[in-house]
């Protein structure tokens, strides 16, 4: 039986070769569209996450005792991923760094004036606003704690972005879905109308739905899977030039592509949506 | 096998093709509906395999009440039935093998079963060197025989055959008329629609029908 749909599929797809190949471009640029949000959204997430493990918690002490001894207590707790502590001498040293040329400004500044600090990092799973509003609070309390800097306005920033984003790609996703979707629908109906005949004859010789239909779906499941493997090369293409051609020259942000899971996720994905639109062009 | 129960059936109020027809065709029967072209054979078989309801009465075919069955068992009733079609009804774009063997794919048969089926059938009907050729290359006496022998290769149990022979000429009507004596021997109902009274004869111990005027009347 695979055998007769295989080779039926194949009749199919050569005898409707232009429309086959029309429709086989839309739905590809459909799921190309889509594949890019998923690729920027991606690089955005990593993009969070690196930045979250450049931005530490730090937290000022009066003494550099005060701040040692807080070192150890902290080091204890399991959401944390480092602490370093910074002497004033070393705060100095990294506003003369950071001041380059205009080291003139720190006349008369010497390392007293400044104080002795913890640099805290979180593990990536607690970097969420609540722990780290909580966090903050608990080491306030600390003895000879001055101050508490968290980038909580930037993080509840970054956190917005990413969910105004996630519900963008979700809408994206779809409005393309469905849109590829009721192509291949629209296609496989047209197709499956041009047949009639030949599908009034096997069901005179006893074939069942499923048996005159099965061509018709591994028709729309191959339109699906060459359209996201296209998608997918196209992107590829896409990033390998952004990143030889824009990244390198005027911006510092390399673009990563989707890895193998992802990849096959979408692929797996694109192949669905065809099954479903043979399916509802088949039920038309 | 098939009933008949005051069945009725008319294409326009006026006109009956079938009127009040009452018949019982057991297992194993051979029979042979004759009768001048346009008189309702082929009306009389498109309600067997039910690609037709009557207006009244009920047909029973193979267990299966024709008149409530539903949609989704009639591939079933089908499968159950071979039809030699007066009109062939090949697909033209598979080839010869493939639409001989289009029966057997269908009730799932497997692939070395199908191909032994197929060129036995088409060796006895001398089609062996036609299997790879597209069937609209075909002459209408090759049709007719793909025909014929995609309806008994799967062997059903009933056999419609709409004029089988009205293509051939008399020695391969013999090899078809052979054909359907071999599956009827094996307990197949066999109906042979023909126009052709002379092909009775062929037949010594076939059950022959004539309908006439929306009627069947037993000839011996």
């Amino acid at each position: 039986m695979l055998s007769f749909w295989l080779k039926k599929t194949w009749h199919n797809i050569r005898n409707n070769l232009g429309p086959q190949l029309g429709c086989l471009l839309t739905i590809t640029l459909a799921l190309g569209t889509f594949g890019m949000f998923i690729l920027l959204g991606i690089n955005f997430v990593q993009e969070v996450k690196q930045w979250q493990r450049k931005i530490p918690i730090i937290v000022f002490f009066n003494t550099a005792e005060q701040a040692q001894l807080a070192k150890e207590k902290i080091e204890k707790r399991n959401q944390i991923s480092h602490v370093n502590y910074v002497s004033p001498k070393q705060s100095l040293l990294r506003l003369k760094k950071w001041l380059k040329d205009k080291e003139i400004l720190l006349e008369g500044i010497d390392d007293n004036t400044l104080l002795p600090s913890l640099e805290i990092g979180l593990k990536t799973e607690f970097y969420n606003l609540n722990f780290l509003t909580t966090f903050a609070h608990s080491l306030k309390k600390m003895p000879g704690v001055v101050e508490v800097v968290y980038p909580s306005q930037l993080f509840l920033l970054a956190v917005k972005g990413w969910k105004f984003f996630q519900i963008l790609l979700f809408l994206i996703g779809i409005f393309l879905s469905i849109a590829t979707i009721f192509i291949v629908s629209n296609f496989v109906y047209l197709h499956f109308q041009k047949k009639k005949e030949e599908i009034a004859i096997m069901r005179l010789l006893g074939a069942t739905e499923g048996f005159i239909r099965m061509p018709f779906f591994i028709e729309g499941i191959l339109q699906g899977f060459i359209a996201s493997l296209l998608s997918v090369f196209i992107l590829w293409l896409f990033a390998h030039w952004f990143n030889r051609q824009i990244a390198e020259a005027s911006l510092h942000f390399k673009l990563s592509f989707l890895n193998l899971k992802q990849t096959l996720g979408f692929i797996v994905f694109g192949s669905i949506l065809g099954y479903l639109g043979s399916f509802l062009g088949t039920k038309k | 096998m098939i009933q008949f129960i005051h069945v009725y059936k008319a294409y326009s109020p006026a006109h009956y093709v079938l009127q009040d027809l009452c018949l019982q065709i057991d297992p194993g029967e051979f029979v042979f509906l004759i009768g001048p072209s346009g008189v309702g054979k082929t009306t009389f078989f498109k309600l067997i395999y039910r690609e037709e309801l009557p207006n009244k009465g009920e047909i029973l075919v193979a267990g299966f009440n024709l008149k409530v069955l539903p949609a989704s068992k009639l591939p079933y009733l089908r499968q159950k039935i071979g039809i030699v079609f007066q009109d062939f009804k090949l697909l033209p774009e598979l080839n010869v093998y493939e639409n001989i063997a289009l029966g057997l794919q269908i009730l799932g048969y497997p692939v070395a079963y199908i191909k032994q089926k197929t060129c036995e059938l088409s060796e006895k009907l001398d089609l062996e060197r036609k299997l790879n050729s597209k069937v609209g290359t075909l002459s209408t006496g090759e049709k007719q025989r793909v025909v014929i022998a995609r309806a008994l290769a799967h062997q059903p149990p009933i056999l419609l055959a709409d004029e089988p022979t009205s293509n051939l000429d008399a020695r391969r009507s013999l090899v078809v008329i052979d054909l359907f004596r071999e599956l009827n021997s094996q307990g197949s109902v066999v109906i042979f629609a023909t126009h052709n009274r002379d092909l009775t004869n062929l037949v010594p111990k076939a059950r022959i029908m004539e309908l006439r005027e929306g009627a069947i009347q037993e000839r011996k």
